[in-house]
């Protein structure tokens, strides 16, 4: 067990490095910032090499890169150039809150909606519900997410006025935003837990309780759920996952202060600074929660460690 | 992502059992075999994704990357027709809106070119207790079936042609990273050893990497482009392949018919090729076509936030991008292109879904 | 699975109409969360930091101006800017609009008649000697700075430059260190340059004549660097001074930011010297999606808001008004790159036809202007809210103006397609069947505050087609043009920009200067190049020295007149700026002249 996980935080640590050095090498390869940073039409070719030997472009790439990690372990990414003299890595902070409450709230909406859902379709197999239960799954995972945003900002904010457009604020201002997140979540979750429902469903173990004569509600809800549940763990960072990918595009749509618009407006901006501190952030902990789900599973399921 | 991950719980084909059983001729032969087939998504594949790519130009009535400009945000052709509105001027606006005048009826204003005042010469300038005729909403027409956006494009023709991006860029990705896929998992699985050390580790790396993050620093570094994203889509699929052919040829490798090949002296090559991949080629096929869906999504995701396809080619994704701000009054510009990717990403799931239970029952739980 | 595509099609609707109900419970749940939260629709309107109370009795957000004890806001929301710092150094002259509000300079501009009316603000009075080499300002006096920091004097103008002045990266220095010989003002103090009279006077000896000190180096609305700090704040709190809430001397204080988010002012707790607001607090909240603005406004929770002109008609629907600039603000001009005639860089006949030195390339531009239909884009892409643009940076509200330029407008760049293909047979494109007859690429990007760009882009891409030229679309930031822009040798593409109406000296630095060759680099010591011509360069140089004003009409007239005849650049429009406002709470707005919608925030009048 201990050699498994030092070799996955071994192999985790590596894939923060490669992020890293993709990221460093594509900022760098294209132009270099002095150009984008200095304003139009004012600056002299001293001027630019002033700056250029202030922040070290002088030096062979490889080097760069050295300093760059170096600086970045420490958790310095630079200054924001669109923002004079903020710090990259502060203003990355800054906004983790706001996007952990979306997706956290994502969850939420994605757990209350698609456990249940899982449960009763599993319960009912190829019933009337179970196959309204396999059209929702589909259709959680065919509807593109900043489409299904944009209509229900129409509907919500613009035709009905019951929601407020955009930005933050209380509860109403997550739950459009944190609906389109979690939509696709629901689907995977209910797939997920239908199928795992329907394994334990099968068991001797679930016969047994039937035989005995516990009630049928109890089954399913206690003996069984408790046992699916473990199936889906594995899944838990591909929902992290998927919910990153989720971050950057529903934010935009609904303006919501978070990572991902920070990010969509950095590319923007062409701001390096803080798209490679949201990148490298973003990723590290990408990659750790893979690493947690990892260990996490192979200390509930020794078989899987090693394969 | 979780569209190739998660397991389906499909409905156990029901017809596995009445197959054995008719003989009732060819004809009722092939009924039965055209009814088998999933038509629902079969025909909305068809007619949302393949004729359309295949047959664009025949299709799309107009240039799907030109507009006119004098038909901007033309509704589409069912919609209603003009209407003209009498209204009696109440204000003429003050001198830095000088062209502006505001009516009675509703808190609209107008401007000046867009009305014409009653009993006067065209042109005049409208005064206060006037009665003005504007025209409220020029009405769809059959040349723009669904309309068109802001630059005068028309919206069907661009849904058409998008149609053949989207297969074609989604065609591209799956193919360049199944293939490599295939080709580092056949290695890794039949050769062991550090091969499938270093394949694997790459795998795990692969898929531990963000996607858009990644997508969005392409994009910002070199602009939006389709190469890109066929570099973003191939950095992450290959991995899925890679780790799904592998298992398949671990649990092949140890059958009887390879080691019967081998003893008769065929080269490994031959056995690679002509041995484990035949075996190999249902369960690919499955997969690539799981993938399909989620490749169309997050193509349209990428050129959605900017870091996808440039402008003006005709991705659904930017086109929905382009409506986003109109749709208040003029809903159907990117209304209609998410339509086609819902639609087409729906019928390419439900085939994917019907595919592995048909072809690979064994993918259900990957 | 062996069911008819029927059976298949209502199993799968079924979901859809579920997932819309639960969408729509979900949403009736949540109504009652914004009564609940005390306005949580209204918070941005009344956030709890003003006067938090009268928020909770709110029963609707418009319903806002309308209580008594409400304090009245004034809140705009507009795109985000490229930049957002309270660095002024820092700041492009459209980067600091938002920080505005709370400081002023020591000259300003009319908003009615623009650039070329320049009126005193903490300046009150400044003389230039003849050769434009010895100024003399005279500062207003009982100016007061926000949060007690003291009262306006020479110190507070001498921190202010020198603090721009000590890093590199500040977009005023090089050119002010031209002019005043130094690094600082302390510096020229020392050196004898600078002589301060008393605590409201001083005296600058330039190293080299400036024409333009007043006008545009020490114009706030122009050049944001030298918006006037405190020097009490910074003897106190040092650079942190930026971050606790910078004091100024505008009729705004500073309350509140969050970066990229919102920034907010109140009005001074005291009579200002120069106008008390009628709005108590001013909040400009920065929204990157153009619906959301419009939604925002719609909805009560901002009441001035910048959208694109397409989507007028949505808010005119709904009951809000348009306010429009009396004069334009910005104008769209495409830059056929790569006119380098004084070095002879590389361009290439065949592939670059446009940029051809003599007849040839001036056919070419002719033919690629008259492929446009100017009428057409002002109309439709620009609802008809802006006028042709003549000549690229030249204006007639601004000196050098030559009427021959509109008059003769229509007969030299007036759109006729099928003289341009002639032009372009005559200039020796004839092309196979007058199809691609050379072709070239068109770098589209968002620009800043205009965002019909795109649309614009495209249509001129479409009507190059039309002549022949195989044109392609490239889309790019704009900042990759600037890197292009400034290397000789890649400048070789089509690309629309963004022109502030402004001073003749300041964009011909920009639009047609080059400058010495550098003979380290071999490119020129100017900034952004595209375009040389030794003439230009000359008309740029005199320019900054001349005083005389005939004499300083008849050199930009020169100049106007070559650019014109030999068609240098693609002017397409000047476009007066446009607010969408909700008429129910702002009754008139105050637009500047040349920063846009950032107009006059301090005399915008509320509805009573």
């Amino acid at each position: 067990m201990q050699r498994f996980i030092l070799f996955r935080v071994g192999q985790a640590i590596i894939a923060v490095l490669l992020v890293s050095i993709i990221v460093f090498m594509l900022s760098n390869i294209t132009g270099d910032a002095t150009s984008v940073m200095l304003p139009m039409g004012e600056a002299t070719p001293e001027d630019i090499q002033a700056l250029k030997e202030k922040w070290g472009l002088d030096k062979p790439l490889h080097l760069r890169y050295l300093t760059f990690l170096g600086n970045a372990l420490q958790g310095d990414f630079g200054e924001s150039y669109a923002f004079g003299g903020q710090s990259a890595m502060g203003m990355v902070l800054d906004r983790f809150p706001a996007t952990l409450q979306l997706g956290g709230l994502a969850i939420v909406i994605a757990v209350i909606i698609g456990v249940p859902l899982g449960v009763i379709t599993a319960a009912r197999k190829d019933s009337w519900l179970d196959y309204q239960g396999k059209g929702l799954a589909f259709l959680g995972q065919s509807v593109p997410s900043f489409w299904l945003g944009i209509m229900l900002l129409w509907l919500f904010a613009v035709k009905l006025g019951w929601l407020p457009s955009s930005g933050k604020g209380g509860l109403s201002h997550m739950l459009m935003p944190a609906f389109t997140l979690g939509f696709f979540q629901v689907a995977a979750l209910l797939r997920l837990i239908r199928s795992s429902m329907l394994d334990v469903l099968d068991t001797e173990f679930v016969k047994l309780a039937r035989i005995k004569g516990v009630p049928e509600w109890k089954v399913i809800w206690k003996h069984c759920l408790r046992n699916a549940f473990i199936a889906p763990l594995t899944y838990f960072a591909i929902i992290i996952g998927s919910l990153f990918t989720g971050t950057v595009i529903v934010e935009t749509v609904f303006s919501w202060p978070g990572v991902g618009q920070l990010a969509v407006g950095a590319v923007r901006g062409r701001d390096f600074q803080v798209l490679q501190a949201v990148v490298i952030v973003g990723s590290s902990i990408y990659i750790l929660s893979n690493l947690i789900v990892d260990i996490l599973y192979a200390y509930l399921d020794p078989r899987i460690r090693y394969t | 992502m979780a569209i190739s991950t998660s397991p389906v719980p499909a409905a156990t084909p029901a017809e596995e059992a009445e197959a054995s059983v008719g003989t009732g001729g060819k004809i009722a032969h092939w009924v039965r075999e055209v009814r088998r087939l999933p038509l629902l998504p079969l025909s909305l594949l068809l007619v949302f994704l393949i004729i359309p790519a295949i047959f664009a130009e025949l299709i799309a009535p107009h240039n799907a990357r030109r507009g006119d400009l004098d038909d901007r945000l033309v509704p589409p052709a069912w919609s209603g027709g003009k209407m003209s509105v009498r209204t009696v001027v109440e204000k003429v606006n003050r001198e830095n809106r000088q062209n502006e005048v505001k009516l009675s009826d509703a808190e609209r204003n107008v401007r000046i070119g867009d009305a014409s005042v009653v009993g006067k010469p065209e042109g005049a300038a409208p005064e206060v207790g006037d009665q003005l005729v504007t025209v409220i909403k020029q009405g769809g027409s059959t040349k723009y079936l669904l309309g068109t956006d802001k630059n005068g494009m028309d919206i069907f023709s661009r849904i058409v042609h998008g149609a053949r991006l989207a297969l074609v860029v989604s065609l591209m990705a799956i193919f360049v990273s199944g293939f490599i896929g295939t080709v580092l998992g056949i290695l890794a699985g039949y050769f062991g050893g550090w091969i499938d050390t270093v394949v694997m580790r790459l795998v795990d790396m692969s898929l531990s990497i963000s996607l858009v993050l990644i997508a969005l620093v392409l994009a910002a570094t070199l602009g939006p482009r389709i190469e890109n994203v066929l570099i973003v889509v191939c950095l992450f699929l290959w991995s899925r392949y890679a780790r799904l052919v592998r298992g398949e040829t671990l649990a092949l490798k140890t059958q009887d018919f390879i080691a019967r090949s081998r003893v008769a002296g065929a080269s490994q090559f031959r056995i690679m090729l002509r041995h484990i991949f035949p075996n190999l080629v249902n369960t690919i096929i499955v997969l690539a076509t799981l993938q399909l869906g989620f490749v169309i999504l997050l193509e349209a995701g990428l050129s959605f936030l900017g870091a996808g396809i440039p402008r003006p080619n005709p991705a659904w994704g930017l086109m929905v991008a382009d409506g986003r701000e109109l749709i208040i009054d003029s809903w159907w510009v990117s209304f209609f292109p998410g339509l086609a990717i819902l639609f087409t990403v729906l019928s390419v799931n439900l085939l994917g879904d019907w595919l592995r239970d048909r072809l690979d029952p064994k993918q259900r739980n990957v | 699975m062996a069911s008819t595509p029927l059976k298949t099609l209502l199993r799968l609707a079924l979901p859809i109409v579920l997932s819309l109900s639960l969408a729509a419970a979900l949403a009736c749940q949540s109504t009652a969360a914004p009564e609940d939260s005390g306005g949580g629709a209204a918070a941005p309107a009344a956030p709890a930091s003003g006067g938090g109370g009268s928020a909770t009795a709110m029963p609707e957000p418009t319903a806002m101006p309308a209580e008594a004890a409400a304090e009245s806001y004034l809140h705009l929301a507009v795109t985000p800017l490229p930049q957002d710092t309270f660095l002024p150094w820092l700041a492009t002259s459209s980067g600091h609009l938002p920080f505005r509000p709370m400081w002023e300079n020591l000259t300003t501009i009319s908003p009615r008649t623009g650039v070329q009316t320049i009126l005193p603000q903490l300046a009150r009075e400044w003389d230039v000697s003849p050769d434009a080499s010895e100024y003399t300002f005279r500062l207003q006096e009982g100016v007061e700075f926000h949060f007690g920091h003291g009262e306006f004097t020479v110190d507070d103008v001498i921190l202010t430059i020198d603090q721009q002045m000590s890093d590199p990266l500040a977009g005023c220095k090089a050119p002010l260190k031209r002019f005043m010989g130094s690094d600082s003002m302390t510096e020229m103090i020392a050196a004898g340059n600078m002589e301060v009279i008393d605590d409201y006077t001083f005296k600058m000896k330039l190293a080299q004549p400036q024409v333009d000190v007043a006008d545009w180096w020490f114009n706030i609305l122009v050049v944001p660097c030298a918006a006037v700090r405190s020097s009490a704040q910074h003897a106190a709190e040092g650079d942190a001074m930026f971050e606790s809430g910078p004091a100024g001397t505008g009729a705004y204080q500073f309350v509140n930011r969050e970066l990229k988010e919102f920034t907010e002012y109140e009005a001074v707790p005291f009579d200002h010297w120069r106008v008390n607001p009628e709005f108590d607090r001013l909040r400009i909240t920065t929204a990157p999606e153009d619906l959301t603005r419009l939604a925002m406004l719609l909805t009560g929770e901002a009441n001035m808001v910048d959208v694109p002109k397409v989507l007028h008609q949505q808010a005119i629907d709904e009951g809000m008004e348009i306010f429009e600039s009396p004069l334009p603000s910005v104008g769209l001009t495409i830059l056929p790159l790569g006119q380098y005639y004084a070095s002879e860089v590389n361009w290439n006949p065949d592939t670059e036809p446009w940029n051809a030195p003599g007849e040839t390339g001036a056919l070419v531009r002719e033919a690629m202007n008259r492929a446009i239909n100017r009428e057409q884009i002002i109309n439709e892409l620009f609802k008809g809210r802006g006028e042709p643009m003549y000549n690229t940076i030249f204006h007639d509200s601004l000196e050098g103006w030559n009427q021959r330029w509109a008059d003769e407008f229509d007969e030299k760049y007036g759109y006729d397609p099928e003289r341009a293909k002639q032009l372009l047979d005559e200039a020796g494109f004839p092309g196979d069947n007058g199809e691609n007859r050379f072709s070239l690429e068109v770098w589209q990007s968002s620009l800043p505050g205009l965002p019909e760009t795109i649309e614009v882009s495209q249509s001129v891409a479409q009507a190059f087609e039309d002549i022949g030229i195989d044109a392609r679309l490239v889309e790019v930031e704009f900042a990759r043009a600037l890197d292009a822009f400034r290397d000789l040798h890649d400048a070789h593409f089509v690309l629309p920009v963004r022109q502030t109406i402004r001073q003749i000296n300041a964009n011909a630095r920009i639009y047609y200067y080059t400058g010495p060759i550098n003979p380290d680099t071999g490119l020129p010591n100017g900034g952004v190049i595209y375009m040389e011509d030794p003439l230009y360069d000359m008309t740029y140089e005199a320019l900054l020295e001349e005083t005389d004003q005939a004499e300083r009409d008849r050199l930009v007239r020169a100049m106007g007149d070559d650019i014109y005849d030999t068609y240098r650049t693609i002017p397409i429009v000047n476009i007066r700026s446009t607010l969408v406002v909700n008429p129910d709470e702002v009754a008139e707005y105050e637009f500047g002249s040349l920063t846009g919608v950032f107009g006059h925030l301090e005399y915008a009048k509320a509805v009573k």
